[in-house]
């Protein structure tokens, strides 16, 4: 599961999206990917497909749950809620990629 | 991940696979809810609902491509592929029951043997007794100046006087919170008009308060029960003999009791299971002394560990008063109390381990031989994995479904080899050693010895298939689907033979073993014991225990003795103070005329000894009713003795200084004996007259004139007719109970020889196949032979060929291993060597000729088919 493939920082990444979009409240699959793509200002658009593996990942770890319920717009949809643990988490991602871009930004401002 | 965060995934992935229907549907319905999102949002923004469905279904991409990584986010594809494995295994197995039946019981075989002698193993070496803290626990000894530990052992325990123990209980104090001192002892028990014989332990009266122990009903010894000891003797019975006496009655608590004459109360029942500290030795009863030797055992205070205390004592023991030892303390031991007595410890590893070793010896042979099975039909299903490879199984999930497979057979077979093992252990008797306290090892299987078993099956089953498993998964996919790739089967049929020269090399190993055990009984038997040891019987009992003193006991048997004589079924009677090969035994230093001294063993007998054992007299006389307490000390030395002495046969009429005695004269030299063990180097002896010393302890040597149980019943009545309460212990015949000195060496070649013949089954069966095999691939190649005027005895010759290197082989690497084990075994082995010539000659040719019958009928076979049926079966 920890294996050390290119992939890993993607999804390692797209993980620490989705946590952070659930901050403010539970939101269901559909809604997170959006919400994304508003927040980075339609820079990053989320694989919409790729989206479910990742919050099954991080719901069989503990870090979000979830539970069926309606929509504003009346429809039915599940709803992701972050966990004690996921909020941790997030706190230690977030750590770990401002250290991480902050390091990059150095190196690139250098050159 | 920490325990709880695992155990919470885990249950998460648990309750997901038990709900997974539910789960699919779930997911299936989320995704739909996506795109049902998905769809409406691109409809807001202007776009057609046809083109907005059919362009939102392509953004999303596979929708079953994101099922598949959402379950294996979930975790649980390793537990369903396991699931399907255990499910195709079963499936296997059940398809071949032949093979199956084969191969569980083969593993149970094997994992039986494993079972039965790792519980034999704990038992002796890892299990405390039932004490409170039994690591806090040690067996104090003494070493002195000189390098020796004590005047006297028994039961293999260092013992010292009462006061060496009253002494170190006050000046040790700092380090033991108590100090406990106990010994065995035999005691009779009157019960109606019989005096039974009991195991007695005699012990300091905080016995039980120091090793933690609390009764199971009543009290046990308080602290003060040594001072009032003398009113009214207290005892504390066994658990068993609570329930075997008084059949568990409660008011068994406050009954009297007839002990060697005296009466005791019952003041309490010790614990059920325990019979003191010693491994092995069965107690019947416990009672307070403040008298004779003890041996030691002491609790640490808490802040001690074993190295911290062993120095503290040693500095405490440079200042006990060294008077009654007449040497300083240099040293004190703390030995644990888990495994054998400290004297015993390294025969009972060394014969564990060669136990052990042939257990796992025998588990190798049973994974050589289901490994093999495992590649030969490997070879059969070859065209099933290379369909499953073709089909696009990788080959690690292919190895995964070999190996559960035959981890399966494996936990099968060995779950009956652990029923097996607990059937067998339960067949042991309870073996009594003629020792004064009753011997029994309870073996029983706890969460250890079913753990080793676990472990060990788990690694069969591992061992078994993974050769076969990566072998069969690396072929030529064409070849394989083909069904006729011809280089395959070499591949598989050398690794055949290799597990085959394996189990022979293995069995070889073991039956070599088992073959120098056989001649070390047999040489035991050949023994010069130095005596005659043919119809006589041996009884102890002991006068003292029942008050009399030494002029009473004296007199007891000047009566006894003659009255044994007198009668007709007895040739001749005497007492002496020991068994012949007995392993206690008096003994000390001698002193040479050189100033150094020798180590003598002595024992004290009366007038009729020599003659009633057959001792031969070298020179001198035997003692005789002239010796008495006012006549001059004398004493009959051994050749060895004399010898070393520097005397000879010249030793008659010199002086000799047993020790802190007074000297003694010598007036005869018989000729050597064994005295403690059959292979002994020759040990120097003495013989004390009875008249001239006093013994508590008498062991009555009876000679039967014609048959010994009539014999037996004479000296019953005898010693009955003269005091009925005094009981005969130790009874038996002298050549039985030296029978038990070889009993370990016995039980071993039993043991391990049948091993040995179950191997060199298991490998001739194993060598039938791999020929049987090879002659079967190989029919076409022998039918163009045969055709071109081969003759059968050429077939044969060159199918016999591949086996008679195979067993060449074998016998190359058995050989030296089991040169390597004789050496492990040669301390039990009597002194025969363990490169004997005759074991190491008979066992290979009868290990070479069995082979070789098993591997020759196949090729007659195959030579004596007719070429054109050969030849047309492709």
């Amino acid at each position: 599961m920890s294996k050390q493939d290119p992939r890993d920082l993607l999804q390692g990444t797209l993980d620490l999206l989705v946590l952070k979009t659930l901050v403010a409240g539970s939101r269901h699959g559909w809604s997170i990917g959006k919400r994304i793509q508003e927040m980075s200002r339609d820079v990053l658009r989320v694989n919409q497909g790729s989206l479910y593996p990742a919050l099954y990942r991080l719901e069989d770890r503990g870090w979000i749950t979830s539970e069926w319920g309606i929509s504003d717009e009346g429809r039915r949809a599940k709803f992701y809620q972050l966990s004690a643990a996921g909020r941790k988490q997030l706190v230690a991602e977030t750590r770990e990629w401002r250290a991480f871009s902050g390091a990059v930004n150095l190196i690139l401002d250098e050159a | 991940m920490n325990f709880l965060e695992l155990f919470a995934t885990v249950r998460r992935r648990l309750r997901y696979l038990a709900g997974k229907a539910a789960a699919e549907r779930d997911m299936h319905d989320e995704m739909r809810a996506h795109l049902e999102f998905e769809i409406a949002d691109r409809i807001r923004n202007g776009m057609s609902p046809e083109e907005a469905g059919r362009t939102a279904l392509v953004d999303f991409g596979g929708v079953e491509r994101f099922k598949e990584e959402g379950r294996a986010a979930r975790g649980t594809r390793l537990i369903e592929d396991l699931g399907q494995d255990i499910h195709y295994a079963a499936r296997v197995l059940r398809q071949s029951p032949a093979f199956t039946v084969a191969g569980v019981l083969t593993v149970a075989i094997g994992i039986a043997a494993m079972t039965a002698v790792f519980s034999v193993v704990d038992a002796l070496l890892f299990r405390p007794p039932p004490i409170a803290a039994p690591s806090k626990v040690f067996m104090v000894g003494e070493v002195w100046k000189d390098g020796e530990r004590s005047w006297e052992t028994s039961m293999g325990l260092y013992m010292y006087p009462y006061e060496h123990y009253l002494a170190h209980r006050s000046a040790d104090s700092a380090v033991f919170s108590g100090l406990a001192g106990f010994r065995y002892t035999g005691v009779s028990m009157l019960a109606g008009n019989e005096a039974r014989a009991l195991s007695a332990m005699m012990v300091s009266a905080n016995y039980f308060q120091v090793l933690g122990v609390h009764s199971a009903l009543g009290r046990l010894f308080s602290d003060t029960t040594e001072r009032v000891g003398a009113e009214l003797p207290e005892v504390v019975i066994s658990y068993g003999m609570w329930q075997r006496e008084f059949g568990g009655d409660s008011t068994a608590i406050g009954k009297l009791m007839t002990v060697d004459g005296h009466s005791r109360v019952i003041v309490g029942i010790a614990p059920s299971g325990f019979n003191g500290t010693e491994i092995g030795l069965v107690t019947d009863l416990w009672a307070p002394v403040n008298d004779g030797t003890f041996a030691m055992v002491g609790r640490l205070r808490p802040q001690f560990t074993r190295d911290r205390a062993a120095i503290a004592l040693s500095a405490i023991g440079a200042h006990i008063d060294p008077v009654s030892r007449k040497q300083p303390i240099a040293r004190i031991t703390l030995d644990p109390i888990v495994g054998p007595p400290a004297m015993a410890r390294g025969a009972v590893i060394g014969f564990v381990g060669v136990l052990f070793i042939t257990a796992a010896l025998v588990l190798l042979i049973v994974v050589a031989n289901i490994a093999g099975m495992f590649s030969a039909r490997a070879a059969h299903r070859r065209r099933e994995i290379a369909v499953r490879l073709a089909l696009g199984a990788g080959r690690g999930r292919l190895v995964r479904q070999l190996l559960t497979e035959s981890v399966g057979l494996c936990l099968i077979g060995g779950a009956g080899g652990v029923l097996l093992a607990t059937w067998l252990t339960h067949l042991l008797p309870a073996i009594n050693l003629p020792m004064s306290a009753r011997t029994s090892l309870e073996l029983h299987s706890n969460r250890v010895v079913l753990g080793v078993s676990f472990i060990s099956t788990l690694l069969a089953g591992i061992a078994v298939g993974i050769a076969p498993a990566l072998q069969s998964t690396r072929m030529d996919l064409l070849a394989g689907l083909r069904g006729t790739d011809s280089s395959q089967p070499r591949g598989i049929g050398r690794s055949r033979s290799t597990f085959v020269i394996a189990q022979l090399a293995l069995s070889l190993v073991l039956l070599i073993t088992a073959g120098l055990f056989t001649r070390a009984v047999q040489r035991a038997v050949l023994v010069d014991r130095g005596l005659d040891t043919r119809n006589v019987i041996v009884a102890t009992m002991n006068v003292a225990r029942h008050g009399y003193d030494d002029a009473r006991a004296r007199e007891f048997y000047a009566q006894l003795m003659p009255r044994l004589t007198a009668r007709p079924e007895i040739a001749a009677a005497s007492r002496g103070e020991f068994t012949p090969l007995s392993i206690s035994h008096s003994g000390g230093n001698v002193p040479l005329p050189d100033g150094s001294h020798v180590q003598t063993l002595w024992a004290l007998v009366d007038t009729g000894y020599l003659a009633t054992m057959r001792i031969p007299m070298l020179a001198g006389r035997a003692f005789s009713g002239s010796d008495t307490p006012l006549s001059t000390p004398v004493a009959i030395i051994n050749e060895t003795l004399a010898k070393r002495l520097g005397f000879d046969r010249a030793a008659i009429g010199h002086q000799i200084k047993l020790d802190r005695e007074f000297p003694r004269e010598i007036v005869g030299i018989v000729r050597d004996g064994k005295y403690r063990s059959l292979d002994e180097a020759p040990t120097a002896f003495a013989f004390i007259p009875v008249s001239q010393s006093h013994s508590d302890l008498m062991t009555v040597h009876v000679r039967a004139r014609t048959d010994m149980p009539s014999a037996l019943a004479a000296l019953r009545a005898e010693v009955a007719a003269l005091d009925r309460n005094i009981a005969l212990e130790n009874v038996g015949s002298l050549s039985s109970q030296l029978d038990l000195y070889v009993l370990p060496q016995r039980a071993a070649a039993w043991c391990i020889g049948l091993f040995g013949i179950l191997g060199l089954g298991l490998a001739a069966l194993g060598i039938y196949g791999v020929v049987a095999y090879d002659v079967a691939q190989r029919t076409r190649e022998l039918g163009i032979r045969l055709a071109l005027g081969a003759t059968s005895r050429d077939i044969v010759q060159v199918v016999v060929r591949s086996s008679v290197v195979a067993i060449g082989v074998a016998l190359l690497i058995g050989l030296p291993l089991a040169l390597a084990t004789g050496r492990l075994a040669s301390q039990f082995l009597f002194g025969v060597g363990m490169a004997d010539p005759l074991t190491f000659a008979v066992v290979p040719a009868l290990l070479g000729s069995v082979a070789l019958i098993a591997s020759y009928l196949p090729a007659r076979r195959a030579a004596r088919t007719d070429p054109m049926v050969s030849l047309r079966t492709d």
